[in-house]
């Protein structure tokens, strides 16, 4: 493979990279999971691994040249949390929420901090997937519990309602700004004065 | 046939993720020949060029590692510098330092398989050559195993075995025996004998010379990114450890570790003594295995106060939970340990013993020396901090990140943290690992001055160089007995 | 598959675990299917149980099974059709018992039961592309040293007498999320290195040495749920076994 194609053709290295920061954020995801046991504190996740999960993305958005890795990267995020029994939900979210990023990190030719902090402030939205099951899916689940009475199932439906979707989404963007600009800050702290970015 | 035509090379650290530290290390105006099936040792101080040298002719230059690049590369009179690094992968195998960081699958088998799967042999001929190299090798017990739970000795064979499977004609070894203990060095030794029986080409960088003198053919004297002598193998038979030291290299001929002459305590020694120290590790939630890793239990045990003590074993396991152990880290740990006739606790000697790790990168922090060594002190204060700094020969590197440091340094500034910590302990594992003559006799002189300033200093090392030069006791470590 | 038991073949396939892991959130937390496949809420928590006990994982089943029981007595205690606020939360908290918790155990047992590398060629048969793959091997791969760094670093900062952040609130993250990150920068460059020198960078097309056999009990479970998508589908077309099966 000539040094020119592989500017744009993923490469193992660039694989590689993924499944490190993938792994990275993830398990600062399972970290805060726990918090999960207490309904009233679940729409945390919205806030606390986008602003720590800020770092370790910045990071990689350094390494992020070509099309295609952020989007991968969302996917997997998507995968794994089928596979710790979210449901296959999260998948379409992720697709959806990756390739915007993806349109926004290109928007900024790869070098735009501005371009790169908005898009993982929209990169955070992968989080929401964990959410459906909850949300939405909790109205088929009355349905066939029909013989609980209206004024229960109106009183339930109002906790888990359907406008509490954007206000998550939005939180999710808003702190994943705000982790965007943490990573940027650590970035040129630590990794910079080392020399490693 | 292996050829580097008047080549020079400097390191740009765009698109690398090195530290500016390990950007040393460039060549200039490098000439050299490698004879097929021949064993050449590279060797020369940390920064010299070897490592560089070695990517070089597999390909990581330039095709990983960037930089400005001048000269020819030829091997078997096909130049390297365009060729795709798969293509090198069929002829060319390199093994590297770091046991934990070299291996790409969670399992042994998949791991051997991997080069071969990457170059799309057929599932049936990889499988076959699996079972030749194991047979070969002596690693059928080893296979179908989880890499986490082997030893550092054991993961090394298995980066050997899976270069293997490809039937290699080059090898390249970088450091390979950097991170091991005398027993899995001399291990990886019978697998390189090997290799050099079959007749491959065999191109080591080392700075342990003992374990490959008398397998090699040549070595080759590096300083600075330019070669300073090529000895063949009469030459080589003529040089002593005096030669070697006086050249800056570790000696060609070490005892073991555990054959060194030490006393393990004198009679004017005051001790602190382990009656009993027990520890095991608890199964995970996920854990369906059996598999204990790691217990320790030893009766009877003594240690000189104010000495440098080192501690050896005959293998691997167990000294660094024994470490942790004697640290207070180990909760569960079930102890007897007396000092000065009283009970020495497990969270009083949580504030008594300081420990540099083998990997220094777990435990830098801050983002400047000065702040590492600041927060290290009881009350922070500047001024000492610097003294400390003076000590370990830091202080111009006061500014600058802890990462940004080489190996050698990160070590002194992990002794200036030990010595800023006034504690009366310091325990070090491994602390010469990859250090090349120079830095390791400033390492002995700094236990040295530990000990002046009254510390007792306990060692866990396999160095034996090291030993002979800074050690005053020693005790042979089994982790059950 | 973070500490694979190897040597020992798991129950069923990879594939079959896949399917499964799809499946079960399908209809027990989407309701796929509605009142006809009622019954199939009832069976696949008895499935995900099942695996994890002969899969001698035992503490998990017996979480799962305890849970289970406490929320069955609970729910047939209280009476039904009431309002207030402990009750939704014993709604949702059944909710979360009969829907996420047999999901969540189902993946106890994939995780628990599965190497990385079976459950890597179980994607591979199902056609998921290198690109995925790839990642995920380094994924399981990175899974377990990131545990053994944090450990390291743990201990370390310990050892230095730093509690959380020591003096500094944000000192959490600086102190221990950034060495993290230093360490695995390094310990990706060395495996890139490592990787690329083995051929990672291959256009060819890449074999793979894993083979996997189909047994009765995965048939078994596939014909499972295979009855229950279909039973889904027919629904979507008006035939319902609702009166037939209806418990």
């Amino acid at each position: 493979m000539s040094n020119q194609t592989k500017k744009y053709f993923i490469g193992g290295r660039d694989l590689i990279n993924i499944g490190i920061f993938t792994a990275i954020i993830f398990i600062i995801t399972m970290a805060v999971m726990p918090l999960g046991f207490i309904p009233v504190l679940m729409p945390l996740y919205c806030v606390i691994i986008p602003v720590v999960g800020g770092i370790p993305w910045m990071l990689f958005a350094t390494k992020v040249k070509k099309l295609g890795m952020v989007f991968i990267m969302s996917m997997l995020l998507g995968l794994l949390l089928m596979l710790t029994g979210m449901g296959w939900y999260a998948l379409p979210v992720c697709a959806v929420s990756g390739i915007i990023t993806e349109l926004i990190l290109k928007l900024g030719a790869y070098k735009s901090k501005k371009h790169t902090v908005i898009a993982h402030g929209v990169f955070c939205t992968w989080l929401f997937g964990s959410y459906i099951p909850l949300i939405f899916m909790a109205d088929t689940y009355w349905q066939q519990n029909a013989d609980y009475g209206e004024e229960f199932i109106s009183s339930a439906k109002s906790i888990f309602q359907i406008w509490t979707a954007p206000v998550l989404i939005a939180l999710c963007v808003a702190f994943g700004i705000l982790g965007g600009l943490l990573g940027l800050k650590i970035m040129k702290k630590h990794f910079a004065k080392a020399g490693i970015v | 046939m292996i050829e580097l035509k008047n080549v020079s090379f400097t390191y740009l650290s765009e698109n690398s993720d090195e530290s500016s530290a390990e950007l040393n290390g460039s060549l200039s105006n490098i000439d050299l020949r490698i004879e097929k099936g021949s064993f050449v040792l590279l060797t020369g101080p940390s920064g010299c060029g070897k490592s560089t040298l070695l990517r070089l002719i597999n390909g990581l230059i330039p095709h990983y590692y960037s930089g400005k690049l001048e000269g020819e590369v030829v091997i078997d009179d096909e130049p390297v510098n365009d060729k795709p690094l798969c293509k090198s992968a069929e002829k060319i195998g390199t093994v590297f330092q770091n046991p934990r960081s070299q291996f790409f699958n969670v399992d042994t088998t998949s791991e051997l398989a991997f080069l071969s799967e990457n170059l799309g042999v057929e599932a049936e001929i990889i499988k076959s050559r699996i079972e030749q190299t194991a047979e070969s090798f002596q690693i059928k017990n080893l296979l179908d195993r989880s890499i986490f739970h082997l030893s550092d000795g054991e993961k090394q064979k298995i980066a050997c075995a899976s270069i293997e499977v490809g039937k290699p004609e080059i090898i390249l070894l970088d450091e390979p025996s950097a991170n091991l203990d005398y027993h899995a060095t001399m291990q990886l030794r019978k697998l390189i004998a090997q290799w050099v029986r079959q007749g491959r080409t065999v191109i080591a960088a080392e700075h342990r010379l003992f374990y490959l003198w008398d397998l090699i053919d040549r070595v080759v004297l590096m300083d600075d990114g330019k070669i300073i002598k090529d000895y063949n193998k009469n030459e080589l038979n003529k040089l002593s450890d005096n030669d070697l030291s006086e050249l800056g290299l570790r000696s060609a001929h070490s005892p073991a570790p555990t054959e060194i002459e030490l006393p393990v305590v004198t009679t004017d020694d005051k001790t602190l003594t382990i009656n009993s120290l027990r520890f095991g590790y608890k199964q995970g939630f996920f854990n369906r295995s059996k598999v204990n890793n790691n217990i320790i239990d030893i009766h009877n045990m003594e240690l000189a106060l104010g000495k440098i003590t080192a501690i050896t074993a005959a293998n691997g396991e167990g000294k660094t939970t024994f470490l942790n152990c004697l640290c207070g880290l180990e909760r569960r740990s079930k102890d007897d340990i007396i000092i000065n006739g009283a009970p020495f606790k497990r969270r009083n000697r949580l504030n008594s013993f300081f420990m540099v790790m083998q990997d220094t990168n777990h435990q830098l922090f801050t983002d400047s020396v000065l702040e590492e060594v600041m927060i290290s002190l009881p009350e922070p204060n500047e001024d000492k901090a610097l003294k400390i700094l003076e000590s370990v020969d830091l202080v111009c590197y006061k500014e600058r990140h802890p990462m940004a440091l080489s190996g050698g340094q990160k070590q002194r500034l992990a002794i200036a943290c030990a010595v800023a910590s006034e504690r009366d302990y310091i325990l070090f594992d491994e602390p010469t690992s990859g250090l090349d003559y120079g830095h390791m006799k400033e390492i002995a002189a700094l236990m040295r001055q530990l000990r002046n300033l009254g510390k007792t200093v306990i060692i866990v090392t396999h160095d034996s160089e090291f030993i002979e030069a800074c050690c005053e006791r020693k005790v042979n470590f089994v982790s059950r007995g | 598959m973070l500490k694979g038991d190897y040597g020992k073949k798991s129950f069923i396939n990879p594939i079959t675990k896949l399917v499964l892991l799809v499946t079960l959130p399908a209809f027990l937390m989407g309701g796929l299917g509605g009142t006809d496949a009622e019954i199939f809420t009832l069976i696949f928590p008895l499935v995900s149980l099942f695996l994890l006990f002969i899969s001698k994982n035992l503490k998990a089943g017996m979480v799962g099974l305890l849970m289970y029981i406490a929320v069955i007595i609970a729910w047939s205690v209280l009476p039904s059709g009431s309002d207030g606020i402990f009750h939704i939360i014993l709604f949702i908290v059944v909710g979360i018992v009969t829907g996420l918790l047999p999901c969540a155990l189902m993946s106890v047992y994939v995780i628990s039961s599965t190497t990385a590398s079976e459950f890597i060629t179980g994607m591979k048969k199902l056609f998921i592309p290198d690109v995925i793959t790839i990642p995920m091997s380094v994924i399981f791969r990175f899974f377990p040293t990131v545990k053994e760094e944090i450990q390291a670093i743990n201990k370390a900062m310990t050892m230095r007498g730093i509690r959380f952040g020591g003096r500094n609130a944000a000192g959490i993250l600086e102190y221990r999320l950034i060495p993290i990150l230093m360490c695995s920068l390094k310990i990706g460059d060395e495996l890139t290195a490592a990787a690329l020198t083995r051929g990672l960078d291959s256009p060819r097309k890449r074999t793979n040495i894993c083979d996997t056999r189909f047994r009765f009990q995965d048939f078994f479970l596939l014909a499972l749920c295979f009855c229950a998508y279909l039973v889904w589908v027919l629904s979507l077309f008006g035939i319902h076994f609702g009166e037939v099966v209806k418990l």
